[in-house]
């Protein structure tokens, strides 16, 4: 698979040689994002360096009919990125520059192709920072985050990306440059922003976006709580919402990630505890400590044995690198994971968290567990080898029945990772009236040809057999060592 | 011209679905609060028929434990607060009037001062049912806090004014009400109390609301209110004090200003702008406008010309928007007030949006003020989602060219 001659000359012709690639290596780098199940080599992948350029590679390849996929740092684990159709990728790479930072509005205008955790560097030493803070912010484009709508472990108190993204200006698949929002949220009529924002892709390729830049705060203060069962550390969790106190974070992990972290990373969890809650109060300075003492009084109160505080930066970092890092710590424990994205009301969660032992047990396959519980946003790790045939399958299984127990309790199919491809079958367990339609008319609205980013977030005719039984859809291939496999890049959420 | 008016869910939308197949546009109506064009429009002026929501007020669920509240689109704000209160609960979206249903507030994207630093509607909405150009009934989002399942309608529909389709329900996530909140309150002669916002920005103190008045005796009343344990707000109020002198009074929420006929934030849970127009003597048909600009543009808004000529004036600077009203009944001197803001705001994403004006006040003479970026955009999705055009809303009909 490669560019037609006279296309590969056009493109060429706009962007110059060096920026218009087919060769083998170049294929075979873009065949798959963050999730690895799902791999199919691009026609071609362009590198466009300004609007224009980009305004006129997507007017060709509308003219051709050509279907074509934007791509940030490859990061996703929906397989949003995965080229269907034998779509052209366009990297978007070069978009890296960071423009106007304005302390007034507090907004920093900045390229889809610059790293998330460029920006808080860029404006830390003003005293502030860009809040959706995912796991893979080290690595991560702007740009990925405002098409899945990145979250990240500070959510709970500060949003999302649709919280903190102000405008963007935007190519849709005709070639048609346009702006959405702007300085400030009160723009009259509807939010199509909002719209956009989540959108996988599929409406149109950002091109620059107008971020919020949120004050630091002045302190935080980072708890520890020990527990002997999964069930007290949920009912911590309630506890700390019903007293009326949002934490900027809190983050549960179980038994075996606990195991996991402390084989790789040594943060000094306690090997015999069945849940530990990192929780994180941020603020003023002052009356932040009453507010953590009655944070601790509820937290021991709900049954956890111990409330370690972190005593200084260090302390801090290295539960939060426990944190972060936790999936790729898996490593040390199984030869391969499937993460999987779940929401649930947050008060379902000790009823979620049995279904979910309980359905990997059923399996055979042990299920972790490492999650946003202050937003009920779970990501259960299902342990499998990649070379037991038979494990695969289970995964699966087990991977479907831990969605079906978040629909059933009222919750939804993804917190931050999105649909892409991996989910897209799913999609009608969950909407099961007209809401499907109504989304893919609004698609029918931005992306009439369905050029842009085909085969994502909706169930593809005649995919959904093969995709539930494991087995690649369309045009996609299954690689050899990695199958299901975000983890040992430690990319996670 | 004739009103149609139902709780069933069922009944409104066989209604909807009997004008989409005659093709007849009709105008979405909660409460009737509103006084312009763009939802309910009250007037006569407009002969369309009238789909009342008010009786759609029931409560779908509610969750304190997870944050959330499913309602009906025809409950108005105030009743939607006092259920949250009930469990100490709040959506931090406090609109201008208490009477406002909830799906006009969602179809026209309003809030108030407690958006600066708590979010807007934007940031509370979480799901949304609606009654489609088909006469389909909609389900988008959900019931939990975060959701990246798909396309995100709900955003869609909010600020949509009434042009996509019939709002019925709309799920928000709600938040704990601030513990102890306070404001302090002083009264300026003249604008000084601007760049004292700035330098007070500039400190990154967290405070829920700024909110300056202009009274009827032509002064500023400056509120700033804040929350939380005591130590915290001490800290507050002591930074507030080194930017302000010790001019400011301080109250605890619901205790009014000595001498004066209303306290800036005293109702602003429940809608903040009654008692002022109380306050002002302000009719229906007054000319009132409201402006939402950047910040940087308020901070350099010469609001001394416009003091000095009687308008009556709310700002709530960070975020940011300006209401500007004017005791004046005749058509041709609200447009030469309308005009008069447009000729003193700079920046492009300022824009303006009418909330009361004599009848024939209109959409069209806002010009580009009235719209946001991507309106064409805006214009051919309601073409899309509506191909019938029944839903009526002129928010989409501006001649405009971007």
């Amino acid at each position: 698979m490669s560019f037609e001659s006279n296309i590969r000359e056009e493109l060429a012709k706009i962007l110059g040689k060096e920026w218009v690639k087919d060769d083998s290596v170049t294929l075979y780098t873009y065949r798959c994002d963050g999730l690895t199940l799902y791999t199919a080599p691009p026609m071609g992948v362009v590198f466009p360096g300004a609007v224009q350029e980009l305004v006129s590679v997507v007017k060709l390849l509308h003219k051709h009919k050509i279907s074509f996929i934007a791509r940030g740092a490859g990061t996703g684990l929906s397989g949003g990125a995965v080229p269907q159709d034998e779509s052209v990728i366009i990297e978007m790479a070069r978009f890296k520059e960071v423009h106007e930072v304005d302390w007034i509005n507090r907004t920093i205008t900045v390229d889809p192709g610059v790293i998330n955790l460029r920006i808080t560097e860029d404006v830390q030493s003003q005293g502030y920072h860009y809040a959706p803070d995912p796991s893979s912010q080290k690595a991560c484009t702007i740009g990925g985050n405002v098409a899945e709508n990145s979250g990240g472990p500070h959510t709970l108190k500060y949003g999302v990306t649709v919280n903190h993204v102000l405008g963007v200006e935007m190519v849709l698949p005709d070639g048609e440059l346009i702006k959405l929002g702007g300085k400030h949220l009160g723009m009259p009529g509807p939010d199509l922003l909002g719209l956009m924002i989540g959108s996988e892709g599929t409406f149109g390729i950002i091109t620059k976006i107008i971020c919020r830049l949120t004050p630091n705060p002045e302190k935080a203060v980072t708890m520890l709580g020990i527990y002997k069962s999964v069930h007290d550390a949920c009912e911590s969790v309630s506890s700390i919402i019903r007293h009326g106190i949002i934490p900027a974070a809190m983050e549960m992990l179980d038994k075996i990630v606990i195991s996991a972290v402390e084989k790789a990373l040594k943060p000094g969890f306690p090997l015999d505890a069945e849940a530990v809650l990192i929780v994180e109060l941020d603020g003023l300075a002052d009356g932040l400590d009453a507010e953590a003492e009655i944070v601790e009084k509820l937290l021991k109160e709900s049954g956890a044995t111990t409330v370690n505080r972190a005593r200084d930066e260090v302390e801090r970092d290295k539960i939060w690198r426990a944190r972060k890092e936790a999936f790729g710590a898996i490593g040390q424990i199984s030869p391969s994971y499937y993460v999987q994205d779940g929401v649930i009301p947050r008060s379902k969660l000790p009823e979620v968290l049995n279904e979910i032992s309980a359905i990997g047990k059923k399996h055979g396959l042990t299920v972790a567990n490492v999650f946003h519980a202050g937003d009920g946003n779970l990501h259960p790790l299902i342990l499998y080898d990649y070379e037991n045939p038979e494990e695969v399958e289970k995964s699966h299984k087990i991977g479907e029945e831990i969605l079906s127990s978040c629909i059933r309790h009222g919750g939804t199919l993804s917190g931050e990772h999105g649909i892409g491809i991996e989910k897209a079958e799913w999609m009608k367990d969950l909407y099961p009236g007209n809401s499907l339609d109504n989304m893919q008319n609004v698609r029918t609205f931005f992306n009439p040809e369905n050029l842009l980013n085909p085969g994502k977030l909706f169930p593809q005719p005649g995919r959904c057999a093969e995709s539930k039984s494991g087995t690649p859809p369309r045009n996609a291939t299954v690689l050899d060592k990695s199958k299901m496999v975000a983890s040992k890049s430690g990319i996670a959420v | 011209m004739s009103t149609f008016e139902s709780g069933s869910l069922k009944e409104i939308q066989s209604w909807v679905s009997s004008r989409i197949e005659v093709q007849e546009a009709f105008r979405i109506c909660g409460k009737g609060s509103r006084f312009v064009t763009t939802v309910s429009g009250k007037f006569e002026a407009f002969s369309s028929d009238i789909l009342s929501l008010q009786k759609l007020n029931g409560t779908r669920f509610f969750d304190p434990d997870d944050m959330v509240v499913g309602v009906e689109s025809g409950m108005n704000i105030r009743s939607l607060q006092e259920i949250l209160a009930e469990r100490n609960m709040l959506l931090p979206v406090n609109p201008w009037f208490p009477d406002s249903c909830v799906g006009s507030i969602v179809a026209c994207n309003d809030f108030g001062p407690n958006r600066m630093d708590m979010g807007g509607l934007r940031d509370c909405i979480i799901g949304i049912e609606y009654i489609n150009g088909k006469g389909e009934i909609v389900e988008a989002g959900g019931k939990v806090v975060k959701n990246v399942s798909g396309y995100d309608l709900t955003r869609m529909m909010l600020g949509s004014q009434g042009g996509l389709g019939v709002i019925t329900a709309v799920n928000f996530k709600v938040i704990p009400r601030p513990a102890e909140p306070h404001g302090m309150y002083g009264i300026f002669k003249n604008e000084a109390w601007l760049p004292q916002v700035e330098e007070l920005r500039k400190r990154r103190i967290p405070l829920d609301w700024i909110q300056a008045v202009l009274t009827p005796d032509s002064n500023w009343i400056l509120g700033l209110g804040f929350s939380g344990n005591k130590p915290n707000r001490n800290r507050i109020e002591s930074e507030i004090r080194e930017v302000y002198g010790k001019t400011l009074a301080i109250l605890p929420d619901g205790k009014s200003f000595p001498g004066q006929k209303f306290t800036p934030g005293e109702q602003r849970f429940e809608g903040f702008l009654p008692a002022i127009c109380d306050a002002w003597e302000m009719d229906e048909s007054h000319f009132h406008v409201f402006v939402t600009l950047p910040t940087e543009e308020i901070f350099r808004f010469h609001f001394e010309t416009f003091r000095k000529e009687n308008f009556k004036i709310v700002v709530h600077p960070i975020g940011g928007d300006i209401h500007f009203m004017h005791k004046s009944f005749d058509m041709k001197e609200q447009l030469q007030h309308l005009e008069k803001i447009k000729s003193a705001l700079v920046h492009p994403d300022s824009k303006i949006r009418w909330v009361r004006a004599v009848p024939e006040a209109s959409f069209q003479e806002l010009g580009k003020f009235g719209v946001a970026n991507g309106y064409s955009l805006a214009q051919r999705l309601k073409r899309h989602l509506d191909p019938s055009g029944v839903f009526f809303a002129p928010y989409y009909d501006l001649e405009f060219n971007e």
